[in-house]
């Protein structure tokens, strides 16, 4: 799991059926200090993207929890889909221990 | 063993990241709060880990993970990836790709070993 925030949204048409209905988002993974705020997002979101499925209506400029790998598969309405990255929580707040 | 699936996925990942081991101990070092969420998450902590390597440095980029036996903060604990990862809820479905399976009280390496990465200290 990681943290990654919505930088924007996909349309396709010809798609597997499966995949209908679904809302695609590109994200941006983040780490936990970013999103914390103790470090600047390092590359604004533009380096590193993944294309995910939407399961909790997220939306633009949001931080999300993304799933990875089979996991994703297992997500609310992701049920034997072609799902490979999947948003499964919009984060409120991430709070880390000082050492 | 999920980066095998695709030479993609493995090229965007955040660098360092411990990708490709799917079990490994780590750090408890935060956690996270989420309103809204799937329904397999209700009622389960999400924590951010540190990977360690077995002499409990640092390894690899921060990530997170579902807690399923009551980790707490600064904690060592033991975590697996991948499918199997939703195993400890079973036959439930909880999509989470990395889980707190264990809390480790103590690690055992072999002297031989340590001896290769560390030059051996004077004891008393």
């Amino acid at each position: 799991m990681q943290l990654a925030k919505v930088i924007g949204t996909v349309v396709a048409t010809r798609k597997d059926p499966r995949l209908e209905g679904k809302k695609l988002l590109v994200v941006s993974p983040l780490t936990p200090e970013e999103v914390e705020g103790s470090k600047p997002p390092r590359n604004a979101g533009k380096a590193n993207y993944l294309v995910a499925v939407d399961t909790v209506s997220a939306g633009f400029r949001e931080t999300v929890i993304i799933v990875q790998g089979s996991s994703a598969r297992m997500a609310a309405t992701c049920k034997d889909c072609p799902v490979d990255t999947a948003i499964v929580g919009i984060v409120d707040t991430v709070r880390l221990d000082q050492e | 063993m999920i980066g095998e699936r695709s030479p993609f996925i493995v090229h965007i990942q955040i660098p360092n990241s411990s990708f490709g081991f799917t079990m490994f101990l780590a750090r408890v070092i935060g956690n996270v709060v989420s309103t809204v969420k799937d329904p397999g998450y209700f009622a389960r902590k999400i924590l951010v880990i540190q990977p360690i390597d077995k002499h409990r440095k640092d390894r690899g980029a921060k990530m997170l993970a579902l807690d399923s036996v009551g980790a707490g903060a600064g904690e060592t604990v033991y975590c697996c990836r991948g499918r199997e990862a939703s195993f400890p809820w079973a036959p439930e479905d909880v999509p989470t790709d990395t889980t707190i399976v264990a809390i480790v009280d103590r690690v055992n390496v072999a002297e031989k070993t340590e001896a290769r990465s560390q030059k051996p200290e004077g004891r008393a």
